[in-house]
C-alpha cells in the first residue's frame, strides 16, 4: 500500500516537524526564495513587529535605507520619540495594506489634505503618522510642511529601494467615510475626535488586503520594476477589537486573512517572499513562551529566535556583528574621561548597530486603545 | 556682611573672569572669597566626584586644581555658598544645529535642507546645549547641595572672525536677523533647560556682542588664558569682557542668595 505521505521530510509532519522539537533550534522552517545582497538598499515598513527585524538587520550589517534620518544632535531615544530610525522613512507604523497604499499614492501624488490633521489642545498631528510627533506640531501649516517633505523622501524611497520588507498588522481600521482616507489609529485616542456621523469602522477582508496590496505593487513597480518583498505577518495579537466579537476570535480572523493573503502573494509572485515569523511565535510550537505575561508583545527571546531562523538563509554581510551589545552599567563615581570614553563606544555601537537596551520597546500606537478598555 | 564663599570651576575661559577678580572686583568686595579652579577641557575630563567632592583622577588634572585655587585639590560642594561654572563647553553652537536642518519658520531666510519641527528643534538644541562638562558638574552639585549654581557660557567668536568662508557658503547663517532669531531660540531652551537641572545660566551681556552671534573684537584683544601667552585666537576674552560679565553673574548670584553677595550697601564698579 502506498500514500503521498510516504518519503515525505520529517518537516512534513506535525510530529517530527513541531511537536518533538524545540522552537529555539528551529530547522527547515524557512527556505529563502531570492538572495539579500549587501549591496541591496532594503526598506522597511509595517506593524511594530516590523521594527524588530529592522532593528536586526540593521545591526548585522544589511544596508537597511533611512531616507529619513535623525539630526545627528538628538540621541537615539529622543530620535525614536520623534519617530526616526524606526523605518526607512518617517512612516510610523503602517498596520493595514490600505494604509501602505495610501501612502504610496499619497507620495506619488504628492498629496496632503488638511483634512489629514487632527488637533488635541491646540497642537496638530498628522492622522496618517499620529506617533511621531508625540507632542504634535506647533501649527496646521509645520504639520503640512513636514508631510510634505515625508512623502518627497518616501517617493524616493520607494524608487531606489531593492527589497521591501513588509509586516502586515492588522485587518482593523478607521476611516473617514467622506474621504476614504484609512487612519493608523482611532480617532480621538492619540489625537483627533471621534465622530460617528464621519468615521466609520472597516474590517478589511480577504479580497480587500490582497487587492490593496496587488495595486500597491503595481504602483511602486512603475518606477521601481525590480522590487523584491519580502513579508512577515506580526504576531502581535489585536489590543481591541471594534467587530464586537471576543478579541480572541477577531485577532484570528484578522491573522488569518494576512497570512493567508501574504502566503498567496508569496504562491504566485516570483519576487515576494513569505517569512513564517507569525508561526514561530504564535503557533502552538513556541506554547506561548515567546510572549510577554500579557501574552501581546513579543519577548526579547522570541525576536531573536526569529532572527536566528532569518540570519540562517540570509547570511548578514561579512564582517558585521551579528547580535547587539548591552550599554554598559552608568556609574555615578565614574570620571568624566571615563563617561566620555563610555559614551563614545556607546555611539560607536549604536552607529555600527543601532541597537542598544532599547532592544524591545517597539513603538506601538495600538497600546493606547488599552486606556479605553474596561 | 557676612563671609561668602564662591567656587567658580572653568576651563581656559576661567582665565578672563580671575583676572577681572584679582584685578579689580575682589577689592570691593572684601567679605567674599571666590575660589577658581581651572583647567583645560581637556584635563577637567579626569575630574571624579566621591563623597561630595570633586577631585582630580590624575595628577595632571590635580596640578592645575591646586596651582589656580592657591593649593586646594579637592572641591567639596559643602564648603561653598555658590557655585560658578565658566565656559567648560557650554556654547550655541549655530553651525551643528542649522547644518542641514531646519524648521518652517527658518526657511523664511532660506531654503532648508531637511525639515525638522520645532519640537524637534527644540529637542535637538537641548541635546547640543546639555552635551558638556558643565551639566555634569551641576548635576553633581545638585546632588549634594542646594547652593546657587550659575553657568557663565563660552563668548561668541570675535566678530572679526564673522566673514568666514562658511558664514559666505551658508545663506542663513549671513543673515544676521536669522543668528539673532536663532539666538533667541537657543537661549529660551537653555535656560529652561539649566532650570530643569536646577540651576541658571547667565548668557552673553549684550553690551559684549558686536553682530549676532559674535563678540565685539575689541574684547577679543589681549585675551586671557590658561598657563600660555596672550594670543588673538578670537575665542578668549580679554578682561574688559570678564569684569563685564563678573559683576553680571555677581548680581546675579546676589538676587539668588538674598543679598548675601552684593548687600545693599555694596555696589560695583563695572
Amino acid at each position: 500500500m502506498r500514500s503521498p505521505y510516504e518519503n515525505r521530510e520529517p518537516k512534513s509532519f506535525w510530529r517530527s516537524g513541531v511537536a518533538e522539537t524545540h522552537p529555539l533550534t528551529a530547522e527547515d522552517l524557512y527556505r529563502k526564495k531570492f538572495e539579500i545582497a549587501g549591496s541591496d538598499g532594503i526598506a522597511t515598513a509595517g506593524s511594530c513587529f516590523a521594527q524588530h527585524v529592522a532593528r536586526h538587520m540593521r545591526a548585522s550589517g544589511f544596508n537597511v535605507l533611512d531616507v529619513e534620518p535623525a539630526p545627528a544632535a538628538l540621541s537615539e531615544e529622543s530620535a525614536r520619540a520623534f519617530g526616526y530610525g524606526i523605518y526607512s522613512a518617517r512612516t510610523g507604523n503602517i498596520y493595514s495594506a490600505r494604509q501602505l497604499l495610501q501612502l504610496a499614492q499619497d507620495a506619488h501624488s504628492g498629496s496632503v489634505e488638511a483634512a489629514d490633521v487632527w488637533t488635541k489642545d491646540g497642537r496638530f498631528y498628522d492622522a496618517l503618522r499620529p506617533n511621531i510627533e508625540s507632542q504634535g506640531f506647533e501649527s496646521l501649516e509645520e504639520a503640512l510642511a513636514l508631510r510634505r517633505e515625508h512623502l518627497d523622501k518616501v517617493q524616493d524611497l520607494f524608487a531606489r529601494m531593492d527589497v521591501l520588507v513588509f509586516t502586515f498588522g492588522l485587518t482593523e481600521a478607521w476611516m473617514d467615510k467622506n474621504t476614504g482616507r484609512v487612519f493608523p489609529t482611532a480617532p480621538g485616542t492619540i489625537a483627533g475626535d471621534y465622530d460617528p456621523g464621519v468615521h466609520v469602522f472597516k474590517n478589511f477582508d480577504y479580497a480587500e488586503v490582497r487587492d490593496d496590496f496587488e495595486q500597491f505593487l503595481k504602483l511602486v513597480r512603475a518606477t521601481n520594476p525590480k522590487l523584491r518583498v519580502l513579508l512577515t505577518v506580526s504576531p502581535v495579537p489585536l489590543t481591541a477589537t471594534a467587530t464586537g466579537d471576543h478579541v480572541l476570535a477577531a485577532t484570528t480572523y484578522s491573522k488569518s486573512v494576512l497570512r493567508a493573503v501574504a502566503g498567496d502573494l508569496a504562491r504566485d509572485h516570483d519576487n515576494i517572499d513569505y517569512f513564517p515569523s507569525y508561526e514561530m511565535i504564535a503557533s502552538p510550537w513556541s506554547r506561548g513562551f515567546f510572549y510577554e505575561s500579557n501574552l501581546r508583545e513579543v519577548s526579547r527571546a522570541g525576536v531573536e529566535a526569529v532572527m536566528r531562523v532569518f540570519f540562517e538563509q540570509h547570511r548578514p554581510p561579512s564582517g558585521a556583528a551579528a547580535a547587539p551589545a548591552a550599554s554598559a552599567p552608568t556609574s555615578a563615581e565614574e570620571s568624566r574621561a571615563e563617561r566620555r570614553e563610555r559614551r563614545r563606544k556607546e555611539k560607536e555601537q549604536r552607529k555600527n548597530r543601532r541597537d542598544d537596551a532599547s532592544e524591545d520597546d517597539a513603538v506601538c500606537e495600538d497600546v493606547l486603545l488599552e486606556a479605553f478598555g474596561s | 556682611m557676612k563671609p561668602f564663599s564662591l567656587c567658580a570651576i572653568g576651563n581656559s575661559h576661567a582665565a578672563t573672569y580671575h583676572t577681572a577678580w584679582k584685578n579689580g572686583i575682589a577689592r570691593d568686595l572684601p567679605h567674599l572669597t571666590l575660589t577658581f579652579f581651572a583647567a583645560n577641557g581637556s584635563d577637567l575630563e579626569h575630574l571624579a566626584f566621591e563623597d561630595g567632592a570633586f577631585t582630580a583622577a590624575d595628577e595632571k588634572l590635580a596640578g592645575q586644581l591646586a596651582l589656580t585655587s592657591g593649593g586646594a585639590q579637592r572641591i567639596a560642594i559643602e564648603g561653598y555658598d555658590a557655585f560658578l561654572l565658566i565656559g567648560l563647553g557650554v556654547r550655541i553652537n549655530i553651525r551643528r544645529l542649522i547644518e542641514g536642518f531646519g524648521t518652517v519658520e527658518h526657511r523664511r531666510w532660506g531654503q532648508v535642507e531637511t525639515l525638522i519641527s520645532r519640537a524637534c528643534f527644540t529637542a535637538m538644541t537641548e541635546a547640543v546645549l546639555n552635551d558638556n562638562q558643565a551639566f555634569w558638574l551641576l548635576d553633581r552639585i545638585r546632588a549634594a547641595g542646594t547652593q546657587p549654581a550659575l553657568i557663565l557660557p563660552t563668548p561668541y567668536r570675535s566678530d572679526a572672525e564673522a566673514s568666514w568662508t562658511f558664514l559666505r557658503k551658508h545663506r542663513r547663517l549671513a543673515d544676521a536677523a536669522f543668528r539673532a532669531k536663532l539666538i533667541a531660540e537657543v537661549e529660551e531652551t537653555g535656560t529652561a533647560l539649566v532650570r530643569r537641572h536646577g540651576g541658571e545660566i547667565l548668557w552673553q551681556d549684550e553690551s559684549t556682542i558686536g553682530v549676532a552671534g559674535f563678540s565685539k573684537a575689541e574684547y577679543a584683544q589681549n585675551p586671557e588664558r590658561l598657563g600660555s601667552a596672550a594670543v588673538d585666537d578670537g575665542m578668549h576674552m580679554n578682561e574688559a569682557y570678564g569684569r563685564i560679565m563678573l559683576t553680571r553673574a555677581l548680581e546675579r548670584l546676589d538676587a539668588m542668595s538674598g543679598g548675601r553677595v552684593l548687600g545693599e550697601r555694596e555696589r560695583l564698579r563695572a
